[in-house]
């Protein structure tokens, strides 16, 4: 094992690891919306608009992601929709993250309980106001736990743009591999780094989560 | 039942780990080789018409059937496993699998891994669309332009080396995309998200040959002639040796100059030593 031919191209590391993050913070912030948009649109009255959503997400959950990917970017150019490789690969990752969030979102806001919407409306408060001081406060921390996990699933889904030309982190890892025939070294590294990237975001959140449920009380098992 | 849970958890956790420090296997010697009967062949067969597949899924084309002849000398059956050409030098290395065929000789590889004697020559080539703005392939006139190529091959290595050279000349290098697959390449000219693709020749001459309905036109040829050879893991000398010697037999009873003609229509000669660039 031979760690310094690693070395003259940890700025190429760098590189890729820091436009893998970028593409994640991105695509985690488009998707969120978009979850939400989705969350609002199956929670209208409106048939036709709730009959869109449920579509969409059926497409979307019974599609691959390297397949979505490459439909996106070698399939609709032939329709005359062409999309740079990382705009295709935001959008990749938005379509085919937002309907698990939009779920998460779902859960949690249906977990908060109805019987204290009702007490709130009984002593007159606003319907705004109720969303903004009993149920999104509640919900944000209960949604906290899943969708954590759907937003790791995200950023290591980055990974697949490589196959795209995105000069992401496992793209260039590639590259550097291809140059110093070190796979070994090399791809140890590159996992150490995704691998504390998502510990330290999980404990971030995890963080974010007692803060936003430190009214909660605490259920016990025995 | 949690602690049942925990205990599966822990037992296939540790199992994990115990398959992660296991070195792969390696095939220290050709008698352990020759006692499997089989040789287990890394390729990614999307190299038309050096490897590629029919449409039944078969694993066919000038390397393989010149790497059966020479199995089959030696009393061996052939394995392939396939997969993308990013993960067959790290797996040749790794000891993955025993040999891979259409490796280009370059003297950065040949620290880390052996070569058979060459079974082709090389030399890459420039793909444009009929209506292009690329005038010609000298590298001078590509400079600035946008270029598809495949991961990690020896075609994006050397235009890594020419766009060295174009910033050592103070002018705008040419901008590489990597894909994993010349079809892919192909897809990215034929949608002008780029203006060329460099590749081998005869992929090239091949590709233009199977999608007629797009208006591809060669450029021209780039950089020198390389010799293209069979690779091996530095540790089984004995197969390398053996695999060069029958490929010398497949060479005089004319074997070699029948498979150039059928694959590329025309034929090479190729060095037997001091094949490796310096």
């Amino acid at each position: 094992m031979d760690w310094s031919d690693i070395i003259p191209y940890l700025p190429d590391l760098a590189r890729g690891f820091l436009k893998s993050i970028e593409i994640a913070l991105l695509s985690a912030a488009t998707a969120l919306v978009t979850a939400l948009l989705l969350t609002l649109a199956s929670a209208t009255g409106n048939a036709i608009v709730r009959a869109i959503v449920a579509a969409y997400t059926e497409i979307i959950l019974g599609l691959p992601i390297l397949v979505l990917l490459y439909v996106i970017y070698f399939v609709l150019p032939k329709f005359g929709v062409r999309f740079d490789e990382t705009t295709a690969g935001v959008l990749t990752l938005t379509l085919y993250y937002s309907p698990y969030l939009a779920e998460a979102i779902r859960g949690a806001v249906a977990a908060v309980p109805v019987g204290q919407v009702e007490a709130a409306r009984m002593i007159g408060l606003g319907e705004l106001s109720i969303l903004a001081r009993i149920v999104v406060p509640q919900a944000l921390a209960l949604m906290i736990p899943s969708a954590t996990g759907i937003l790791i699933g995200l950023v290591k889904d980055t990974a697949i743009l490589s196959v795209i030309s995105v000069e992401e982190f496992a793209y260039v890892t590639k590259q550097v591999v291809s140059h110093t025939y070190a796979p070994f070294e090399t791809w140890t590294l590159v996992a150490a780094v995704y691998w504390v990237t998502l510990a330290l975001f999980e404990t971030l959140m995890r963080g974010l989560e007692r803060r936003l449920s430190r009214f909660r009380p605490k259920v016990e098992f025995h | 039942m949690f602690k049942r849970i925990a205990k599966y958890a822990l037992a296939s956790l540790s199992v994990a780990l115990v398959i992660g420090i296991c070195q792969p296997a390696k095939a220290d010697a050709l008698a352990d080789i020759k006692a499997k009967g089989k040789i287990v062949v890394g390729i990614d067969p999307t190299f038309s018409p050096f490897e590629f597949t029919d449409s039944a899924g078969k694993v066919i084309g000038y390397d393989p059937e010149l790497m059966e002849l020479a199995a089959k000398g030696l009393g061996l059956k052939v394995e392939y496993q396939v997969m993308a050409f990013s993960g067959i030098i790290p797996g040749l290395i790794a000891g993955a699998f025993d040999v891979t065929p259409t490796i280009n000789v370059t003297a950065e590889r040949a620290k880390k891994i052996d070569y058979v004697i060459p079974t082709a020559l090389s030399v890459n080539a420039v793909l444009t669309l009929k209506e292009t703005s690329v005038k010609s392939s000298g590298i001078a006139d590509l400079s600035g332009k946008k270029c598809a190529v495949k991961q990690t091959t020896q075609p994006e290595q050397m235009m890594k080396a020419l766009n060295d050279k174009l910033k050592a000349a103070g002018k705008p290098v040419v901008d590489l995309l990597g894909f994993e697959t010349i079809e892919q390449t192909i897809a990215a000219l034929a949608d002008k998200r780029v203006d060329c693709v460099v590749d081998d020749k005869s992929v090239l001459f091949e590709a233009i040959d199977k999608r007629k309905d797009l208006p591809l036109a060669l450029a021209g040829e780039i950089g020198d002639a390389q010799p293209i050879a069979w690779a091996a893991n530095k540790s089984t000398p004995a197969l390398t040796a053996a695999l060069s010697a029958e490929l010398k037999k497949l060479k005089v009873d004319g074997t070699v100059t029948a498979l150039q003609k059928k694959y590329f229509g025309y034929t090479m000669a190729l060095p037997e030593t001091d094949f490796i660039p310096k």
